[in-house]
């Protein structure tokens, strides 16, 4: 029986490096090339890239004991935020027979989807934006007083005014869902496209079918700050 | 076919996040404020994870943060020896509270009136926040740091956590009613105001006690040590986690591990739940937040449900800029045509 085992090399940039191996030749291995950020414990990063490897060998012919020999280098660099492993169960390294791969434990399940990811700092701002959602609260100022009640039903006039204004605006682009747009962006540029949706705060509109001077886009977003007008016939 | 939770990371943070607060239900939904050493706490929409502004303006490792009930304040405690309550809708610092030592924990009173902070001086000091320049009250009698201080039974009583010890102080009097002995560092404590339940975590072990009395209800052990625990706001679940890095689920009644995942990189220093209890918040070691869903699969915040037919439809459209449909429960949305219009509630931008 032919005692054979795996050699492979991955690397990844680490602080402190653990040095793992498993080695041997005559097989066809896949490099992994997946980024771990990890906590400092070196161990667990090499033992979850451990399995990843093993689950994406492919072999001729018999191997005893998958286990991942001692040896080599290993780094992993220190990336926060962006890079994430499936963060499994660390799987069993049983010897496997035959042609097969070592089979998952785990079962065979879907993911929640979400509609995005959580949005994080903008970077170059504390944030509290003067527009956000909760912008209508501030003005209540405690310190001042509202004196004249004529001053009162003045300002919720101009507050309904708004209110009939932003709701004449919304079911516009409700209308607009389905037809086709005729858009005006800078230098003069006209596109036409079936619109969509726009975001929240319309910063963004969703349209597809877009004609551009260099072919029609099936999907795209246009920004709100590219646009001057649009139009269309309901 | 089963369902796999979907956490929803909240990047931002630069060291571990050691603290973290939901604010009651407001007409705007429900806001999230997260400690960390890195000094700059940040607030965050409750429901979807989204940034909405970080705090400036600590020299130290924030260690506790709290929103008030209907998130127009917030307060955060730091390794700098003040305490600062801010403004939490435009992010302005309103009063920065001296303190004689690394502040640990700070908490609102119902009314937002008072500000309750504790910390490593092993002093209790209630703030009046309509008089910030008027000296505090100071209840003494921990015997080492204080690592979390509480309003309960409507702000008549406090709840403090030092090391090893857990003692309630009547509000009026200033004195000490009843304490509670641990052999092991009490690690978190939370507070259910209805039911009146205090949740305590020391060890591997997460107790419920009541608030009243202190009487022990009923305790859970868990695989490692843990860090912070949460009840759920109907008594059904709690979440805990610690050490391995790993989040539990446990049914409160029977005490049955219900779930466990993996996902942090590093130990959770606290698990809260969000006021509707849809949602539960945890942060960690590796300076983030997550949140993970209560009921696997449920349309709410970000997450949203596809039902078996749609799958391989829904799966491979890409999500494009579809408007969010936070606050609502669409109720078994079969159809996702792109011209189907939203229900959705429009906001009152002005």
């Amino acid at each position: 029986m032919q005692q054979t085992t795996v050699c492979v090399c991955v690397s990844v940039s680490v602080d402190t490096s653990a040095p793992w191996l498993i080695s041997s030749g005559g097989f066809s291995v896949n490099l992994i090339t997946r980024l771990v950020p990890h906590s400092g414990n070196c161990e667990e990063l090499a033992q979850c890239l451990s399995t990843e490897l093993i689950s994406s060998l492919e072999h001729r012919g018999h191997w005893e004991g998958g286990s991942v020999l001692g040896a080599g280098h290993l780094a992993a660099e220190k990336h926060r935020g962006h890079l994430e492993a499936h963060g499994e169960e660390i799987q069993g390294t049983e010897s496997a027979r035959g042609q097969e791969g070592i089979a998952p434990e785990t079962p065979v399940t879907i993911p929640v989807p979400v509609l995005r990811l959580p949005r994080g700092p903008d970077g170059f701002s504390r944030g509290f934006a003067p527009d956000g959602r909760r912008a209508p609260l501030k003005p209540e100022v405690p310190q001042i007083q509202e004196c004249p009640i004529a001053q009162e039903s003045l300002e919720s006039q101009e507050q309904r005014a708004r209110a009939a204004l932003r709701e004449r605006y919304l079911r516009s682009l409700l209308a607009m869902v389905g037809r086709q747009v005729s858009f005006t962006l800078h230098e003069g540029v006209r596109v036409a496209a079936h619109f969509g949706a726009t975001d929240l705060d319309v910063a963004n509109f969703y349209v597809s079918q877009l004609q551009t001077p260099i072919g029609v886009q099936a999907e795209a977003l246009l920004r709100c700050s590219d646009i001057i007008s649009y139009t269309f016939k309901p | 076919m089963a369902m796999r939770q979907t956490p929803l990371t909240c990047s931002g943070h630069t060291r571990p996040v050691v603290d973290l607060a939901f604010s009651g239900i407001t007409p705007y939904g429900y806001f999230l404020i997260s400690a960390c050493k890195d000094g700059k706490p940040m607030l965050r929409q409750g429901d979807t994870g989204d940034w909405i502004g970080t705090f400036l303006g600590h020299k130290g490792a924030v260690w506790g943060a709290t929103l008030n009930k209907d998130a127009s304040k917030a307060a955060t405690a730091a390794a700098d020896f003040t305490a600062k309550v801010w403004d939490a809708v435009s992010g302005d610092e309103l009063m920065t509270l001296a303190h004689k030592h690394i502040v640990k924990t700070v908490d609102f009173t119902q009314d937002s009136n008072y500000l309750l902070t504790g910390g490593q001086d092993k002093l209790l000091r209630i703030y009046d926040l309509n008089k910030p320049e008027a000296e505090p009250k100071e209840i003494s009698g921990h015997t080492s740091g204080i690592k979390k201080a509480l309003w309960c039974s409507e702000d008549k009583q406090i709840l403090s956590a030092d090391d090893k010890t857990v003692r309630l102080w009547d509000h009026a009097t200033m004195t000490e009613v009843k304490s509670l002995n641990f052999n092991m560092s009490v690690s978190s404590m939370e507070y259910i105001p209805e039911g009146e339940i205090l949740v305590i975590t020391y060890g591997r072990s997460i107790a419920f006690h009541s608030a009243v009395s202190l009487d022990p209800i009923k305790s859970f052990e868990a695989p490692a040590t843990i860090n912070s625990a949460s009840l759920h706001p109907e008594k059904e679940f709690l979440v805990a986690g610690g050490e391995d890095f790993k989040l539990y689920k446990y049914d409160y009644n029977s005490g049955e591990e219900l779930e466990s995942y993996k996902g942090h990189f590093g130990p959770i220093h606290c698990v809260r739940f969000s006021p509707d209890g849809e949602l539960y918040a945890s942060g960690s070691e590796d300076g983030t937040l997550r949140l993970w869903q209560t009921v696997v699969g449920k349309t709410y915040g970000l997450w949203k449900c596809v039902l078996p037919e749609e799958d391989s439809a829904e799966l491979a459209k890409p999500k494009l800029g579809f408007p969010e449909t936070t606050e609502e429960e669409l109720e078994e949305m079969t159809s996702e045509n792109s011209d189907c219009i939203y229900s959705s509630t429009p906001d009152v931008k002005a």
